[in-house]
């Protein structure tokens, strides 16, 4: 008996994302309309439809990632990945607070520090910069209903 | 229908000052990005969506079309001088751009591309001119049945053709569908998906998604790659016309690349990046009796540009005529329609008759433009080139936060948009591709809604897609594709194909 054993993880990957996906739309699914009479389709028919293909598929992604040799997981870019989030969820914390023009400073500038050797000073400069270009683009040329400074 | 007078409406609606500006400012946009490596298309186009909000639907839309085409002019000139693709589409034109760059012939390399071009995106345009209508008008007498069957076809055919494993795609199709459900169901009022969060009431939204998957998730995946060599041949680019004899050689890779380029452009999947492919692997093996091919031969740059900017602009055909996206790109364009409430469709055609023809003709006018605005801006390009990423990140971060918090004002969208980010580096890492996504996530109201009246005029007669003969074809078409796509010899081309595209 040979052991299971894992040989493509990009396709174990994808088996949990269909299987998740599928269950919690079938749990979540659950309580939503079924077919109607007539054989017409209730709110929940589709979905939960959608839901079993969509485990069918992680069940088939599974089978596949211990039968047949696939490439490893790329390398993920924990920084980036942490810090752009970041980023993103800095602006919108700081946007109904503070404006717009601190929060475009802030948020890139947070950005900027993705990448490893990077040159705070420059990032400073430039990211004041962008911030008032975005600032003349967005609320000055374009009239987006932005504030400049303070909240809401 | 003359087809006169509605390139005269077109010609009016798209020369107006507004309208004219609009599409300047689009292919001038879609140079600088197609120039710029490490930001497309597609997330150009959903970082500005939200700012075409205030425009008039027919101006944003000229304005989204010009950067996705102008994507394409820009792309090559970073393929000639840096040996680098600024876009997906232009990667093939390194091979042979970039050795005629090194021989000194950077000039007419990047004249043969913009003329390739110009000439392929004319064709390609009255292509849509005459197809357009006659498609829309078979399209009108399709019912619900058929509708639902072609649009089957549309997300198979669109997967069978996409890069990667068929059964990720087909899976993430079906993800997509699902995420295209949430929110209220407009026949029951049900609450679908929502969690009691307002946000998701009026279902997951269309720009976060987009821009969380292909604009936040594209800047952390570029974070991740080593810093890239960019080495600039030379500044000075003198000599810019091709000779005599460049453009008779070239004459016949650039009609062979615009065909190629067409067809491919209106088949779902398509595009430009697999035109340009298969248009230069064509090119070679029909053109390359004295192995010339790789070390600096022109057609090898006339045939993929000609290719790719047809299918560009023909990609526009199924999107106009069906409602039916073909691409990323056109997802985001019915995005954009749907956002400024037309809902897409045959119908646009003689409800919005302006909008159509004004897109069109633009398209032909944005490419004259290009063509115009193109080589003498080449020295500024250049210089855009040396912008650093680092320097570059930030910006698109910025343009991305902001994008997605003027749509609604909402907070809730700016982390949504965060947490698709984090999903699109998931899905990439586990080798699935978001475009089949974002078309089933398109698609998937329209399907439910077609299924339903399918359902309800059939009196819940199930096998009415079998029977109805135009339904069970596309159906029976859409199960040969998946079949044929199984088999080895095939799915081992694809991989060739798509070896490069990334």
């Amino acid at each position: 008996m040979i052991g299971l054993k894992i040989r493509a993880p990009q396709d174990l990957g994808a088996a949990a994302i269909f299987l998740v996906i599928g269950l919690v739309g079938l749990y979540f699914g659950a309580s939503l309309g079924g077919m109607r009479l007539g054989n017409q389709l209730g709110s929940g028919s589709m979905p939960r439809a959608l839901s079993w293909i969509s485990l069918g598929f992680g069940v088939v992604m599974l089978v596949r990632a211990f039968v047949i040799k696939g490439p490893p997981i790329a390398h993920i870019p924990w920084r980036a990945v942490v810090i752009v989030s970041a980023a993103v969820v800095l602006f919108g914390a700081l946007i109904e607070f503070v404006g717009y023009v601190p929060a475009a400073i802030l948020a890139p500038l947070l950005a900027s520090f993705a990448l490893k050797d990077n040159r705070w000073r420059e990032s400073t400069l430039f990211g004041v910069l962008l911030a008032a270009g975005a600032t003349l683009l967005f609320i000055t040329a374009l009239g987006q209903p932005l504030h400049y400074f303070g909240g809401n | 229908m003359d087809v006169l007078s509605n390139l005269g409406l077109g010609f009016m609606t798209a020369v107006s000052p507004i309208n004219l500006w609009m599409c300047t400012l689009g292919v001038f946009v879609g140079t600088l990005i197609g120039v710029l490596p490490g930001i497309g298309p597609i997330a150009t186009i959903a970082m500005l969506l939200p700012l075409t909000f205030s425009l008039q639907p027919v101006g944003a839309l000229i304005m989204l079309a010009g950067i996705y085409y102008g994507a394409q002019y820009g792309g090559s000139t970073t393929a000639i001088l840096v040996n680098l693709p600024g876009e997906a589409s232009s990667v093939v034109t390194t091979i042979d751009g970039y050795q005629m760059a090194i021989k000194g012939r950077a000039g007419p390399a990047l004249a043969m591309a913009a003329i390739s071009s110009f000439i392929a995106g004319t064709v390609a345009t009255i292509l849509v001119v005459v197809a357009g209508p006659s498609l829309a008008n078979l399209a009108n007498h399709f019912g619900a049945t058929e509708y639902f069957s072609m649009m089957v076809l549309g997300l198979v055919a669109a997967v069978v053709l996409s890069s990667g494993s068929l059964f990720k795609s087909l899976g993430m199709v079906v993800v997509g569908l699902l995420f295209g459900l949430v929110g209220t169901d407009v026949n029951t009022g049900a609450q679908r998906f929502t969690f009691g969060l307002p946000v998701l009431a009026d279902g997951l939204g269309f720009v976060p998604l987009a821009m969380g998957m292909f604009g936040v998730a594209e800047v952390i995946s570029n974070l991740g790659k080593p810093v890239e060599q960019r080495s600039l041949l030379t500044e000075k680019i003198s000599g810019l016309m091709p000779t005599l004899a460049d453009f008779k050689a070239s004459a016949g890779a650039i009609i062979r690349g615009t065909g190629l380029g067409s067809v491919l452009g209106v088949l779902p999947g398509g595009g430009p990046t697999l035109a340009s492919f298969s248009a230069y692997v064509m090119e070679k093996k029909i053109s390359d009796k004295n192995g010339t091919f790789g070390k600096g031969d022109i057609r090898g740059v006339a045939a993929p540009e000609a290719a790719n900017n047809a299918a560009a602009q023909t990609s526009f055909i199924p999107m106009l005529t069906l409602g039916l996206p073909s691409n990323a790109t056109m997802a985001l364009m019915i995005g954009a329609m749907t956002i400024h409430g037309i809902a897409p469709g045959p119908q646009v055609m003689t409800e919005q008759p302006a909008l159509f023809w004004g897109l069109i003709v633009s398209m032909w006018i944005g490419n004259l433009m290009l063509l115009v605005i193109n080589l003498p801006l080449v020295g500024l390009w250049v210089k855009l080139l040396k912008v650093p990423y680092r320097l570059l990140f930030p910006a698109i971060v910025l343009f991305c936060v902001t994008g997605v918090y003027v749509i609604n004002l909402s907070v809730e969208e700016v982390y949504m948009m965060a947490a698709f980010g984090v999903v699109g580096i998931a899905l990439h890492r586990c080798g699935c591709d978001p475009v089949p996504l974002l078309l089933g996530f398109i698609l998937g109201p329209m399907m439910e809604e077609n299924l339903r009246r399918a359902l309800l005029l059939s009196a819940g007669d199930t096998t009415v897609f079998f029977t109805r003969p135009l339904s069970l074809g596309l159906l029976l078409v859409s199960a040969a594709l998946v079949v044929i796509s199984l088999l080895p010899a095939l799915s081992k081309k694809r991989d060739e194909v798509f070896a490069d595209d990334d």
